[in-house]
């Protein structure tokens, strides 16, 4: 009977004692930040191949287009944009004497799409977001303004460029 | 002093907290657009052309047929080209398969062509037989090494029976009849 007393004894100071305040501490908050960045690869090449001009109007055969991709390419930056630059010729590395009658400039219609993101005009950035996919380089619609077209190799540049924006 | 840390890192949290990402630099990739245009050329297909003579009693092909021209425009080539003559000699139309001695029914003659390249492309016909062969004969190629877009013109001369051995005073004399010839100019890019 003695010890109930003193266990209730006990219980009672015990609810009786004051609450005691929270010990001391800091909350920590963990950042990070991770930057807007683009993979563009390395480029490539978009070929149109052999042509053979007409050899009656020396003109080059209709519908000449020609594409490359490239896989894996992305921007993880929510505002990264999508751009391109072509002057949309081809042209020699040696010119052509006779200016009159033969020309050595061609023209295409470049663009670019990024899984689904279009770019159709150079110099000219589309809104891309955060995109990870393929990479699609096309020139189109290879023709010349004049004719005949002088034999040669031609070459020409599409730059594309990602613009990561966070 | 402590309560002055603490502060001091808690402030440094704060502006780690709101600092925006940073974006690295634009990405560029470049690619090359290429094509080759292989060389070609065009030529107009000449009609026919005739020459026309009487012969003489002394036998003698008329001169008048030498040097006579003909002028074919047209021609065009988007690389650099050779130009190549052949010929067939002018030969009695159809051929006999006899002759009389000192007759021919065969005339070697040679054909140049002007106006593609800087030194003429000629062929000259070789037949040794009198009654002829018609055997094709080709001259060595011209080169031009530019493209080029011309008139070309055909010139024929040195008429001379085949046979002939010696001075043209000893020349065999042609058969009567209509005789007729080939003469071939090729063009052909060389890239």
């Amino acid at each position: 009977m003695k010890k109930l007393l003193m266990g209730a004894a006990a219980l009672a100071a015990m609810s009786t004692t004051p609450a005691f305040a929270t010990d001391p501490g800091a909350s920590y908050t963990v950042t990070g930040t991770v930057n807007a960045t683009c993979y563009a690869g390395s480029g490539g090449t978009v070929a149109f191949g052999t042509i053979q001009i007409d050899s009656t109007t020396g003109k080059l055969p209709g519908s000449q287009d020609a594409s490359t991709t490239t896989d894996n390419l992305w921007c993880n930056g929510v505002n990264s944009t999508l751009s391109f630059h072509s002057d949309g010729k081809l042209s020699t590395a040696t010119p052509v004497s006779d200016t009159t009658n033969f020309t050595n400039s061609l023209d295409f219609t470049p663009s670019v799409s990024l899984a689904g993101h279009s770019a159709t005009a150079s110099d000219t950035p589309v809104a891309l977001g955060a995109t990870y996919g393929t990479l699609t380089v096309k020139a189109e619609d290879l023709h010349s303004t004049k004719i005949p077209v002088a034999a040669n190799d031609y070459s020409g540049t599409i730059t594309v460029t990602l613009s990561p924006v966070a | 002093m402590m309560k002055r840390g603490f502060f001091s890192f808690a402030l440094f949290v704060t502006c780690a907290g709101i600092m925006p990402a940073q974006a690295a630099p634009v990405r560029q990739a470049t690619y090359a657009v290429k094509g080759k245009v292989v060389g070609s050329c065009e030529m107009p297909q000449a009609a026919p052309l005739t020459l026309s003579t009487i012969v003489s009693n002394s036998g003698k092909i008329d001169p008048a047929l030498s040097n006579m021209s003909w002028t074919l425009a047209g021609w065009s080539c988007n690389a650099a080209s050779r130009i190549t003559l052949s010929a067939r000699a002018l030969r009695l139309s159809p051929p006999l398969t006899k002759l009389m001695p000192s007759q021919a029914q065969a005339i070697n003659f040679t054909a140049r062509a002007s106006g593609w390249t800087s030194a003429d492309a000629t062929v000259t016909t070789a037949e040794t037989d009198p009654l002829g062969t018609g055997a094709s004969y080709t001259g060595t190629a011209q080169v031009q090494n530019a493209p080029r877009k011309a008139s070309i013109v055909v010139r024929v001369s040195d008429f001379v029976t085949a046979g002939t051995k010696g001075s043209s005073s000893n020349n065999a004399k042609p058969v009567d009849g209509t005789y007729s010839a080939t003469i071939t100019v090729t063009l052909a890019p060389s890239s």
